[in-house]
């Protein structure tokens, strides 16, 4: 109904390459995230959804219709902005009625459709008010009940949650989760914050550098990363990343020969062989603590390794450790290796970084 | 409330500003005595700097000696047919220059800003000549067209424009709205100080303007009301009081138009300062 196809889309502006042949598909009805460091195209790929871009190469479709010739207003999709983008000369009201209005849409049905959706976002109180005597979390409501007035098949978000402070942040996260499953539209959502992404797409494309660099669920994403930039990205504190060449002879067995790198989660490695972990299943390494960070329920130390570098370890045991010497111990199942083009190299018979071990049971 | 009465220095102030209020109404206190005096007392020496009884007649002779509906009329038509004219044209200019890229645009903004430098007694002569070739001598449009394309109008307005974020047109576009429709619902509102500023700059410069009406017209066909209060000077003699009770009709509307749009324009100018 309302999948979104991008294929084999290049933006340039000048010489300046931005997005390199992207072929990109998001399932309609599904909460995709586009997620990336500052630069990376993310949010030029959704501007070039949109409309407000146009690609240099390529096609774009919507719903199965070619929207190269299709003006942003005919598109049949709503965008929530950074800055949120109301206009500032109107009120709530006017600001939440405006798409209405140049769709042509009656007036009683117009006023049937705002009182409903004020009463949905909770801004029944505020609809006669101008948009700068509301605060963020407000302003964000009317954004949003901006776009949803409109009912689109598709939402686009470039970074909606930014400028609000954490704990609002962490609420319109679930709203816009309860949001996606109540209005079942495409959902297409921008953010350089892993956290976010991990927390609200059914879909995440992991993009660098104008190229996707994995597309897949969060699950598989953080248990099964496609490459270094991935495990790199995904995951606080991120991957611990080894140069194979010097690591111990123990693990250089385990390596597939093309293998240049060796990574796992930091908390993976373990001070003591817990239930289930045998000598001949684990590999260990040895190294003094140097840091140690509480976060709460979790710690995490750094670990300066004999070989002179340096890991994180995140654990839940109590009390803390002192800065000492101590050795790691690494299922070898939770293992993962690259090759020279920092591309995954599969153990033949493992398929992911045990995702037996699934998320719930690293605590 | 008054603080600055109670800074250092504040005594030398209040002088400076008493003598900068005296400079700026002195002409206007005597403008206004002089419309209320009679002739003798008008001539007297040493002068009066007050009547004992008001002339109220100097203001219906001035309106009688001269044919003062027809220049007010006249005035009016020039006045506000330059204003919309200029809302025609400069508000579409200063969009696309704010916001559009197009080939020669940098050339034609720079043609746009010369036209603030060359000052008009430069170039009366051959538009003179240009309106009496075309048969245009003694129209209105003589005297509204030359004044529509405002480089100073289309300049300001591109710079208020040019603060409008993109996101707002962005969000516009996504609601389906117009290009007309976003300069008329995004744009213009944005900018209402900026339009009234111009407005009443427009309405001062036209309304109080002497020399185009004066050396672009033959006849008294389309003479603005600064040209008919001139000719109260010629008309039975010398009669100083009659031309400045002449005067002071001719400002009240430049007042009027001042007190109500005076908010508006003390926001357009801080918030150019401001930027």
């Amino acid at each position: 109904m309302s999948g979104i196809v991008l294929e084999k889309v290049t933006k340039k502006y000048g010489d300046k390459l931005i997005i390199e042949d992207l072929n990109l598909t998001i399932e309609s009805g599904s909460f995709t995230v586009l997620v990336g460091p500052s630069g990376c195209g993310k949010s030029t790929t959704l501007r070039m959804i949109a409309g407000l871009e146009h690609s240099t190469e390529g096609s774009i479709h919507i719903g199965g219709v070619s929207m190269n010739q299709v003006e942003p207003g005919k598109r049949n999709l709503a965008m929530v902005f950074q800055n949120y983008a109301l206009y500032p000369t109107m009120t709530v009201e006017k600001n939440i009625e405006y798409g209405l209005k140049n769709n042509k849409v009656p007036k009683e049905e117009r006023q049937r459709l705002i009182t409903e959706i004020a009463e949905t976002v909770g801004l029944t109180r505020h609809l006669h008010k101008k948009p700068e005597f509301l605060s963020g979390g407000e302003r964000q409501r009317v954004a949003l009940a901006r776009a949803m007035v409109k009912k689109p098949a598709v939402f686009l978000m470039d970074e909606p949650l930014s400028n609000l402070d954490a704990k609002l942040r962490q609420q319109m996260r679930a709203e816009l989760i309860e949001l996606h499953k109540k209005l079942g539209a495409t959902f297409v959502y921008v953010t350089h914050d892993q956290v976010e992404a991990m927390s609200m797409g059914t879909r995440i494309v992991l993009m660098d550098g104008g190229k996707v660099m994995q597309e897949d669920n969060p699950h598989n994403l953080y248990y099964d990363p496609a490459n270094l930039f991935s495990s790199r990205f995904i995951g606080t504190p991120p991957m611990n990343i080894l140069a194979l060449d010097r690591c111990g002879e123990e693990i250089r067995k385990l390596a597939p020969q093309q293998a240049r790198y060796l990574g796992f989660r930091p908390e993976k490695a373990k001070f003591t062989l817990e239930p289930g972990m045998e000598p001949d299943n684990t590999v260990s390494l040895t190294g003094t603590l140097s840091g140690r960070e509480l976060l709460g329920s979790e710690i995490i130390y750094k670990v300066l390794l004999e070989n002179g570098l340096i890991i994180s370890v995140k654990c839940f045991d109590r009390p803390e450790r002192e800065l000492e010497a101590v050795r790691l111990y690494v299922k070898k199942e939770h293992l993962a290796f690259f090759d020279a083009q920092e591309q995954r190299v599969r153990v033949a018979a493992q398929s992911g970084i045990s995702t037996a071990g699934s998320i719930g049971d690293s605590a | 409330m008054r603080v600055w009465l109670r800074l250092p220095g504040a005594g030398l102030r209040i002088i400076v500003s008493v003598l900068l209020i005296v400079i700026f109404l002195m002409p206007f206190y005597w403008m206004i005595l002089t419309a209320f005096k009679t002739l003798g007392e008008v001539l007297r020496m040493p002068p009066k700097f007050w009547v004992d009884s008001l002339q109220w007649q100097n203001f219906r002779d001035a309106f009688t000696r001269i044919n003062f509906l027809h220049y007010t009329r006249n005035s009016l038509i020039i006045t506000l047919g330059t204003m919309l004219g200029q809302l025609v044209v400069v508000v579409p200019a200063a969009y696309a220059f704010a916001r559009y890229q197009f080939k020669g645009k940098n050339a034609l903004f720079g043609i746009v800003l010369a036209t603030m430098m060359i000052p008009g007694q430069l170039i009366f002569l051959p538009i003179f000549v240009m309106f009496a070739k075309s048969g245009l001598l003694n129209t209105y449009v003589s005297l509204i067209v030359p004044f529509i394309a405002s480089g100073t109008a289309i300049f300001m307005l591109r710079q208020t424009f040019m603060q409008v974020p993109d996101s707002q047109l962005e969000a516009a576009r996504l609601d389906n709205a117009s290009e007309f429709k976003i300069i008329y619902t995004i744009m213009m509102p944005a900018a209402v100080p900026t339009l009234s500023t111009l407005a009443l700059l427009t309405f001062i410069g036209t309304w109080n303007s002497y020399f185009f009406p004066l050396v672009w017209t033959t006849t008294d066909a389309v003479r603005t009301l600064p040209l008919g209060i001139q000719k109260l000077q010629d008309v039975e003699g010398l009669s100083p009081q009659i031309v400045m009770a002449g005067n002071m009709m001719l400002i009240v509307p430049i007042l009027l138009v001042f007190l109500i749009a005076r908010k508006q324009i003390i926001k357009a100018f801080t918030y150019m300062g401001v930027k």
